[in-house]
């Protein structure tokens, strides 16, 4: 036997990719050679494995070995195909058994002892190795829990070199563990979730996170430094509902793929991103020349915070809109497509004026200066943001005061707006807002648009927003006190008139 | 066209040498320079070597023409001091300007002169809320009792003073309280009460954001400056505009300054008057850095403290035909007229200053509350204050 093929996958963008490690060896001038569009990790995974096969007492032929990673056009990068080389070259040198290696794919970095260390994207591959037909998938043995949520596929964890040959020879080997706990990641050493409780005063910004995780609506906080504009925003992951199952492993992917997955199972918390603002545009929705997944894909199912959004490059804003709008990241990169998921809700915060100090006599911001701050606040973003609250500086009274509404209720009221909306457009079907609207909600909501208070894109928000008010009380129709928050919560940094005469 | 060409050749030479005065003096005020002739001031500011200002050897035939292409491309007229229906007073301060370039017509700056008392309200850029609704109220009561508001269309407290003063349209003297948003639809053109003096060319607004004010100012006011169309207002520009605002008028009122602002210049400049009984003061807070500069006025002998329209009034000499006595005070519109209901009931929590919706809803009905609340916004009848409270606005 001196040809060798060993299957394994390659991630592009979220995907994986078959990739097929052949390995050829023959009498000539010792040489090692890897071909296939690799990067650097894959060339580099020469010498690793070189090493490991010595150390774990394997043989290193003095031949002319060649490993072409199929198909050749599609590039290919990252240390997983460590594993796939060395089982290949052991196979092809008749040192491990070729004939096991037909329906089992095999990823994981060497370490020049031999060991295997866990790396990314154990999820994809292993419904990659599923969709292609595999029956098994070989891997690190910290990747392992990862890659059994995957059902169907038989998993099996290496800790060395060594043990990886054994495992493949152990046919019907599977080591996923009995059952992943119900309610994955529960983990008892995980830090607490941050809870609403902590947050003193800010009532209305409380309320408009409530609103705001049960309709989905985008949340611009404003107000000056220290008044708890960061930590409302950490706190909203906490109000949304738990994950379905689906949606949690779309996460999961996302993590495992972008190294921020620590190997455990499913991703039970929603996640929050607080991309820093001199982020690029390419660093908020995703590119690179092989189009890695932004900060908002990362955030995909959770929270997007973008504090001191006035302090973000416009370039990077504007690319946010489209994403946010379409929930999906759309990136060309030598030749095709990728789309990356982005349904994320968007929270930014900005401070009041360029000093922070608005209203009080600190503040020395001209008119000038607070107009020119905030049209570079208005531009971009803010027609895809609905709800908009100032953050004063909570009195003493309120900071020593009791709690207020834990995470836990507040998000069992959203759960039960949800459920009532959903009930509600199943009875209904789809049928314009409008028709929603009690009479004197309507009076007044049409009078602010005819007087031009209104833009016909504010209306429309407004609605939306004052619909979800009404879910929250379980209200079948909208009545003018649900009008009257809605309208007291809108952004008006659009709105003509905003900057005074 | 009521310029004659000395003075035209003069404003040529200050939009000329309007640089180079800016890198001389920056922002301080140049009195000795713009006091002096045409010949002096070119020698003085072109003494390191400067080519000699064109101005100076353009022909009267010359100047009067390009005044008329101005005239015609930005639709500015000009008056100077040599045509009997200049302002005159402005003729007697110390450096007195050659002319004055008019938007539309200089008639317009005449008619609304003409026969009535004139105050300027001026105050800080960066002037409190209550600042510029003082400004505002000042300006809509003076230009209702028949006074013209001059202020310098700036930022902050000159802004709300003009937009005050342009509730009431010309004419009548009657306050039509509109909502004062645009004034557009069909009120009637012609001389108004406000004066606009801007520190650039009167053909366009400086600052470009008070556009809209400057337009509504133009249809309904009298937009002047000294500087021809086309020149670009700079840091000396500005005090010097003030010494006109300071000539221009009556009485001269800071409604808030903060110590060293462009308002202070001009209460000097009517301080150091003969009579040094032209300048008013609204007191601001005391603890207030905002207002410090104008309280500080206050202690000097001959200023009167302005607590609404009737002390400015009470201040302005009396015209034959007219008694400027008389106004109708907008501290005395019912702010809860028009209203009933929730929207009522809300407002009258409102009464007493701004509130937060949070602190309100402790005490009444949550769902009446925001019932009212949507009453209110429809109606217009809220603001926002800068930390999010409740601020009812008078209809």
């Amino acid at each position: 036997m001196t040809l060798a093929r060993v299957h394994t996958f390659t991630i592009d963008g979220l995907e994986p990719r078959h990739v097929t490690v052949e390995v050829d060896v023959r009498p000539g001038l010792p040489s090692f050679t890897i071909v296939g569009l690799g990067d650097l990790a894959v060339r580099e995974a020469r010498e690793r494995v070189r090493a490991a096969l010595g150390n774990q007492g394997f043989e290193l032929p003095q031949r002319r070995i060649t490993v072409n990673l199929a198909p050749a056009s599609l590039p290919k990068g990252g240390p997983g195909f460590d594993l796939p080389i060395a089982v290949g070259l052991l196979a092809a040198t008749g040192q491990a058994p070729a004939d096991d290696l037909h329906g089992i794919a095999v990823t994981g970095e060497l370490s020049l002892g031999g060991m295997l260390r866990g790396g990314r994207g154990a999820l994809v591959i292993a419904e990659g190795a599923r969709a292609a037909g595999l029956h098994a998938v070989l891997l690190p043995r910290a990747q392992v829990a990862e890659a059994a949520l995957v059902p169907t596929v038989a998993i099996r964890g290496a800790a060395s070199l060594r043990d990886a040959v054994a495992a493949l020879a152990d046919r019907g080997r599977d080591d996923r563990r009995p059952t992943p706990a119900a309610g994955a990641g529960s983990r008892p050493d995980a830090a607490p979730a941050p809870d609403l409780a902590d947050v003193r005063g800010q009532r209305t910004a409380r309320r408009a996170l409530e609103i705001a995780a049960a309709g989905s609506h985008s949340l611009l906080l404003a107000g000056p430094p220290g008044t708890g504009k960061t930590m409302l925003a950490r706190r909203l992951p906490g109000l949304l509902p738990a994950m379905r199952t689906g949606e949690a492993l779309e996460v999961t992917r996302i993590q495992s793929v972008c190294g921020l997955h620590d190997g455990d199972g499913l991703v039970a918390e929603r996640p929050f991103r607080a991309p820093h603002h001199g982020t690029s545009a390419a660093g908020l929705v995703g590119g690179g020349s092989v189009a890695r997944p932004g900060e908002i894909t990362l955030a995909h199912r959770g929270v997007l915070f973008l504090d001191e959004l006035p302090e973000f490059r416009r370039d990077a804003l504007e690319a946010l809109r489209q994403p946010l709008e379409e929930a999906r990241v759309r990136l060309v990169r030598q030749g095709r497509t990728r789309a990356f998921p982005s349904r994320t809700l968007l929270v930014a915060a900005a401070n009041p004026c360029p000093c922070g100090f608005a209203g009080t006599a600190r503040c020395r911001c001209s008119d000038a200066d607070l107009d020119r701050y905030r049209r570079k606040l208005s531009g971009p973003l803010l027609d895809r943001i609905d709800l908009h609250v100032d953050c004063p500086r909570p009195t003493a009274d309120e900071l020593s005061g009791p709690a207020p509404a834990s995470s836990a209720d507040v998000r069992e009221r959203v759960e039960a707006a949800r459920a009532f909306r959903a009930r509600r457009r199943r009875l209904d079907g789809a049928r314009p807002l409008d028709a929603d609207l009690e009479e004197a909600a309507r009076r007044a909501l049409d009078r602010c648009y005819v007087t031009g208070r209104l833009s016909a894109r504010g209306r429309t928000r407004v609605l939306r927003l004052a619909r979800t008010i009404a879910d929250l009380e379980a209200a079948a129709t909208i009545g003018a006190a649900h009008l009257g928050e809605a309208l007291h919560l809108r952004q008006r940094f659009e709105e003509p008139g905003a900057v005074a005469a | 066209m009521r310029a004659c060409a000395a003075c035209l050749r003069r404003s040529r030479l200050l939009a000329e040498v309007s640089p180079e005065i800016d890198r001389r003096f920056r922002g301080r005020r140049v009195p000795g320079i713009l006091a002096m002739d045409d010949e002096r001031l070119a020698a003085t500011l072109g003494r390191h070597g400067r080519a000699r200002p064109d101005a100076l050897d353009l022909g009267d035939e010359e100047l009067l023409q390009r005044a008329r292409a101005l005239r015609a491309a930005h639709r500015t007229d000009a008056i100077c001091r040599h045509d009997p229906e200049f302002p005159a007073r402005l003729s007697t301060i110390d450096d007195p300007p050659a002319l004055l370039y008019v938007r539309d017509d200089a008639g317009r700056l005449v008619d609304a002169l003409a026969g009535r008392p004139s105050v300027a309200i001026v105050g800080s850029r960066q002037a409190s809320d209550e600042a510029r609704e003082m400004a505002r109220r000042l300006g809509a009561d003076l230009a209702s009792a028949g006074v013209v508001v001059v202020s310098g269309m700036a930022f902050g407290v000159d802004a709300a003073a003009h937009d005050g003063a342009l509730t009431v349209h010309g004419g009548s003297g009657r306050g039509s309280a509109t909502d004062a948003a645009d004034g557009v639809d069909g009120a009637p053109s012609g001389p108004g009460r406000t004066v606009a003096i801007l520190g650039g060319g009167p053909e366009r607004s400086s600052p470009a954001r008070l556009s809209r004010l400057y337009e509504r100012i133009v249809r309904h006011g009298v937009v002047a400056s000294e500087l021809p169309p086309g020149t670009t207002p700079r840091p000396w520009t500005f005090p010097a505009r003030n010494r006109l605002l300071a000539g221009l008028v009556d009485l001269v009122v800071v409604v808030a300054a903060r110590p060293g602002s462009g308002s202070l210049i001009t209460a000097g400049l009517v301080l150091s008057d003969a009579a040094g009984d032209r300048l008013a003061v609204v007191p601001g807070s005391t603890t207030d850095p905002r207002c410090a500069g104008s309280n500080a006025l206050l202690r000097e002998p001959g200023v009167t403290a302005v607590l609404d329209a009737s002390d400015v009034l009470a201040r302005l000499p009396a015209r034959p035909g007219g008694d400027p006595g008389t106004f109708r005070p907008s501290t005395t519109r019912d702010p809860l007229a028009g209203l009933d209901g929730d929207g009522l009931r809300l407002a009258r929590c409102l009464l007493d200053g701004p509130r937060t919706l949070e602190s309100i809803v402790d005490d009444l009905d949550a769902v009446r509350v925001l019932a009212g609340l949507a009453e209110l916004e429809a109606a217009g009848r809220l603001r926002r204050s800068v930390d999010g409270a409740l601020v009812l606005d008078v209809a």
